[in-house]
């Protein structure tokens, strides 16, 4: 199982500009990959299927760990056609999995910079925001992941991005939970159209 | 009915005249209407009140409050709803309303052609949209987080109503409604046309003449970006409600 060492920053829109100018300028373009997910926050995990509509491709990824519980991500990933998106969809979803259900479209465009991968994304919940990602090699020691997030620390200052600590990202995740279970229910509440 | 195959473009088909009942925007139409950008100033990007940010953000309709589902996501879908929305809180600003006359064209605007049966002139259904929005008033603000206040019902209900109707065919009746609701009618009926630069014809995109709104050609800049870049990222798989947004944000709206 692959560790994916990941940290996240938001921002506005003048800083959203600022960041892409600058990577165009000084990184490695990757393209655009715009992608389609849908996000079931387990309680102590992060399980996603995922629609790579800017690349043609698909995926299902079970995460070890929630965003807000640490940098560190053991991940496990397989390739899907895109056509079994919505069957890989509804099979979880026939698990008991709906209610914990979220799906969002993001746009993404992917840079390299210092070694590190940067998504620069703009979602719904999100707004504007950043990944920054180093994958690490099964079993990667302690030293080896504290280098990693070392060095995503580094990028994000030499580009000027303030990255939101742990704390910053379990409150902002519990928000949006708690934002779209009020959501639900008040569509649930509603009055039918007449 | 039109039997014309649905996989021909909309600028194809208008350009012969065979545009269908149901309107689907599609990759060829939108290089067009990119083609086609007229020669317009940029337009600084407006500073929105809190709230109606605020209902801009919640503002991505259900479905069910479609007369016809197959029209949510057409040219007269919830693309079209959510922008004339964005437009009207822009004019909402540009006319110095209040926030409660603010509002109430933002929720007016959004809703101004949910009750359309085709994508097509479909006479009245400004009127059906009115009545529709007068049985519904209460989910409709509450969807939004607000109480209906009868006379914001009324304001509203008259410039939806009036929307589809050119102002030199106003009836006696219709002059009354408008006097009831004069800036809130005049704003929706001009944030309507501003987003017609999503039509397929270059003589359908917005005239001035037909509205009565000082600001009207300083906002066509606006108007066209708002269109572009909320139909393209509607065609590379967002859902019409993010695609909005996502145009919202990338104009400064929120």
């Amino acid at each position: 199982m692959a560790v994916e060492i990941e940290m996240r920053a938001r921002f506005n829109k003048e800083i959203h500009d600022q960041l892409v100018s600058r990577l165009k300028r000084d990184g490695e373009d990757l393209g655009p990959d715009d992608k389609h997910i849908y996000f079931y926050a387990l309680p102590e995990q992060l399980l996603k299927v995922t629609d790579n509509t800017a690349a043609g491709t698909a995926k299902i990824t079970l995460k070890g760990s929630r965003i807000g519980q640490g940098a560190a991500f053991a991940e496990t990933e397989f390739a899907i056609a895109p056509a079994d998106v919505s069957a890989a969809v509804r099979v979880f979803n026939a698990l008991g999995f709906e209610t914990a259900m979220h799906e969002a479209f993001n746009f993404r465009h992917n840079f390299r910079f210092g070694d590190v991968e940067i998504a620069v994304k703009w979602s719904e919940a999100w707004g504007y925001h950043a990944e920054f990602e180093v994958l690490l090699e099964d079993g990667a020691s302690g030293a080896a992941r504290a280098e990693a997030e070392a060095r995503i620390t580094d990028v994000a200052v030499a580009l000027g991005v303030a990255l939101m600590t742990e704390q910053e990202l379990a409150d902002f995740t519990a928000a949006f939970e708690a934002a779209q279970k009020e959501r639900k229910e008040r569509e649930q509440q509603a009055a039918p159209i007449r | 009915m039109s039997t014309t195959p649905l996989t021909a473009s909309l600028i194809d088909l208008a350009a012969r005249g065979q545009l269908p009942l149901h309107q689907h925007m599609d990759h060829a139409t939108v290089a067009w209407i990119s083609d086609h950008r007229p020669n317009l100033p940029p337009t600084l990007a407006p500073v929105l009140r809190p709230q109606s940010k605020e209902l801009l953000v919640h503002g991505g309709m259900p479905t069910q409050w479609w007369a016809d589902p197959r029209l949510y996501t057409s040219l007269h879908g919830v693309r079209h709803a959510m922008r004339t929305a964005a437009l009207a809180a822009v004019l909402a600003e540009a006319n110095g309303l209040g926030d409660a006359d603010a509002t109430t064209v933002i929720l007016a605007a959004a809703v101004h052609d949910c009750q359309r049966r085709n994508d097509q002139e479909d006479r009245g259904h400004g009127a059906r949209a009115a009545v529709w929005l007068a049985a519904n008033a209460d989910t409709v603000w509450g969807h939004f987080g607000l109480a209906a206040a009868p006379r914001r019902i009324v304001q509203a209900a008259a410039a939806v109503r009036l929307h589809d109707l050119p102002y030199e065919e106003f009836a006696a009746d219709d002059k009354a409604d408008h006097a009831r609701a004069e800036r809130i009618t005049d704003v929706v009926k001009a944030a309507d046309a501003l987003d017609r630069y999503r039509l397929p014809k270059l003589e359908w995109w917005p005239d001035s003449q037909y509205v009565r709104e000082p600001v009207f050609d300083q906002l066509r800049g606006l108007a066209f970006d708002l269109v572009l870049v909320s139909e393209r990222a509607y065609l590379t798989g967002a859902s019409g409600p993010s695609a909005v947004r996502y145009a919202l944000a990338e104009k400064g709206l929120v």
